[in-house]
């Protein structure tokens, strides 16, 4: 299988933020989530990725060629769809689309037209008049009709209601079908990839905590729930992050199989979500 | 590079900077009879308005982040600025050099001259001048701040114009050197600036981070 995305020993420093040693990988025709919480460096990550920031240190390789010197080869075949409007607001959608059009080799009409029947977007409607939802689906269309084998997106479902965030996931679902299409997807909001996510990477404050298939991350972790009394130092040692409260902790393991063990019937062992792992990682323990 | 000014016209179809454009040129065939200084600075005023407004979009759709996603050298988008402005430059002379010819014809006692290739010359070297100071200076700074750097370099061009007018009186002529001495002189000093003031540009905006 060949790999898409790699990032090796990658760092950016930025004032007091420190992007530290970052290494993944990404291989063809997998969706992988890029999680972590407001100001871990996902965007960071993205903007090294897309050459928009210089790295300190370290290596992109993206199909096989390097971010920087080979950017102009490698950004025909990627798709991007930032959170924030990136596009001339006051430009029309088919306006828009021409000026993009011109950037690319293999831009493909036909199918932008398709995507926007689909997408349900007027192309004489003029870009600041469209609901954030429509301009995701917009910058999706855009970045589906050039030939790219790589999308990668930054948060594009914050600020969305959950309805559309559903869409969107269905589209991006229908999306990953092709087995030449691979996603690289940034979030806080991790219920988004449950649905389609195969990788999770997960950075808290610039370091790496995981970069992982979900299906391994959601076997491996758990939350154990139980009395307060069976709080010693040692089993603390063994939680990620703990939550106290007057009837007992909850708390975040990444040894499921140890903590059967050790527990037995004396806990209660339930799956970990992602949002679980997130959290429980930023947060560390609470005393409530 | 051709997309970028291309992007660069399209983005100001929408706006009314095109049509103050034209109607600035066209005017300038009736300020030309008689106001030398004031006609090059609206000459200059035409070309400024497109080139700078560009830029506002820009910054306000935050579109470098667009135009550096996609597969675009960064040389190329610099280069492209500069490309753009001549762009305007050559538009801005057709539409006086046309202009002035029709009314002309149409009434030779009002309208007795038409631009001289003297002062385009000078136009050149006026637009090269301001564009070669002030592109370094939106790429290091950027879009706002950039801004006030234009008040001082809006002061030097006056000045430049208006010493211009004074020492050459109409016919654009100064310093005693045959025609084709001056312009080439001129086209020379131009090329010279911008080439340095692209170099500049480029290398600021190849570490420039979105």
């Amino acid at each position: 299988m060949s790999i898409v995305l790699e990032v090796k020993n990658l760092k950016k420093s930025y004032g007091d933020f420190r992007l530290n040693n970052l290494n993944f990988k990404l291989e063809k025709g997998y969706v992988m989530g890029f999680i972590g919480e407001n100001g871990a460096g996902k965007s960071t990550t993205i903007k090294l990725i897309m050459n928009l920031i210089k790295k300190d240190n370290g290596n992109i390789n993206i199909f096989g060629m390097d971010s920087v010197k080979d950017e102009r080869k490698i950004k025909e075949k990627i798709g991007f769809v930032y959170d924030e409007n990136v596009f001339y607001g006051m430009l029309t959608i088919n306006e828009m689309k021409k000026i993009v059009a011109g950037f690319y080799k293999k831009w493909d009409e036909n199918k932008f037209q398709v995507y926007i029947k689909n997408f349900e977007l007027n192309p004489n409607k003029v870009i600041d008049e469209l609901s954030k939802g429509m301009k995701i689906k917009f910058a999706l269309a855009l970045a589906l009709s050039h030939g790219a084998e790589l999308i990668i997106m930054d948060e594009p479902t914050s600020g969305l209601d959950p309805a559309f965030r559903s869409e969107l996931m269905d589209i991006l679902y229908n999306i990953i079908q092709d087995e030449n299409m691979t996603i690289f997807f940034s979030t806080h909001i991790t219920t988004d990839l449950e649905k389609i996510a195969d990788y999770i990477t997960f950075i808290n404050k610039g370091e790496l905590v995981f970069s992982e298939s979900k299906d391994e991350v959601l076997e491996k972790y758990a939350i154990i729930k139980g009395a307060s009394k069976l709080l010693d130092g040692d089993i603390r040692k063994e939680f990620i992050g703990i939550r106290e409260t007057a009837s007992g902790f909850k708390a975040l393991t990444s040894n499921k199989q140890k903590a059967e063990i050790l527990f037995k019937d004396s806990c209660k062992i339930e799956k970990a979500s992602l949002e679980d792992i997130m959290v429980y990682t930023v947060r560390g323990d609470i005393r409530v | 590079m051709f997309n970028l000014i291309i992007k660069d016209i399209i983005i100001q179809k929408k706006d009314k900077s095109i049509f103050i454009f034209i109607l600035l040129n066209v005017l300038n065939t009736f300020v030309l009879q008689n106001n030398y200084g004031v006609s090059i600075f609206l000459f200059f005023i035409s070309i400024y308005l497109l080139a700078v407004y560009a830029n506002a979009y820009d910054f306000k759709y935050n579109s470098e982040l667009m135009i550096n996603s996609m597969p675009v050298n960064r040389r190329i988008v610099v280069a492209s600025k500069y490309l753009s402005v001549l762009i305007f430059f050559i538009c801005a002379v057709a539409i006086t050099l046309t202009a002035g010819t029709l009314f002309h014809f149409a009434n030779p006692n009002l309208i007795s001259k038409v631009v001289s290739i003297n002062t385009i010359f000078v136009e050149l070297f006026i637009v090269s001048i301001y564009f070669a100071i002030f592109f370094p200076f939106y790429y290091k700074l950027g879009y706002l701040k950039s801004r006030w750097t234009n008040f001082i370099i809006m002061g030097i061009i006056g000045g430049i114009i208006s010493s211009i007018a004074d020492i050459s009186g109409g016919d654009m002529k100064f310093g005693g050197y045959s025609t084709l001495v001056q312009n080439s002189i001129l086209l020379g000093t131009a090329i010279i600036i911008i080439a340095v003031s692209v170099f500049i540009s480029i290398k600021i905006y190849s570490n420039k981070e979105f």
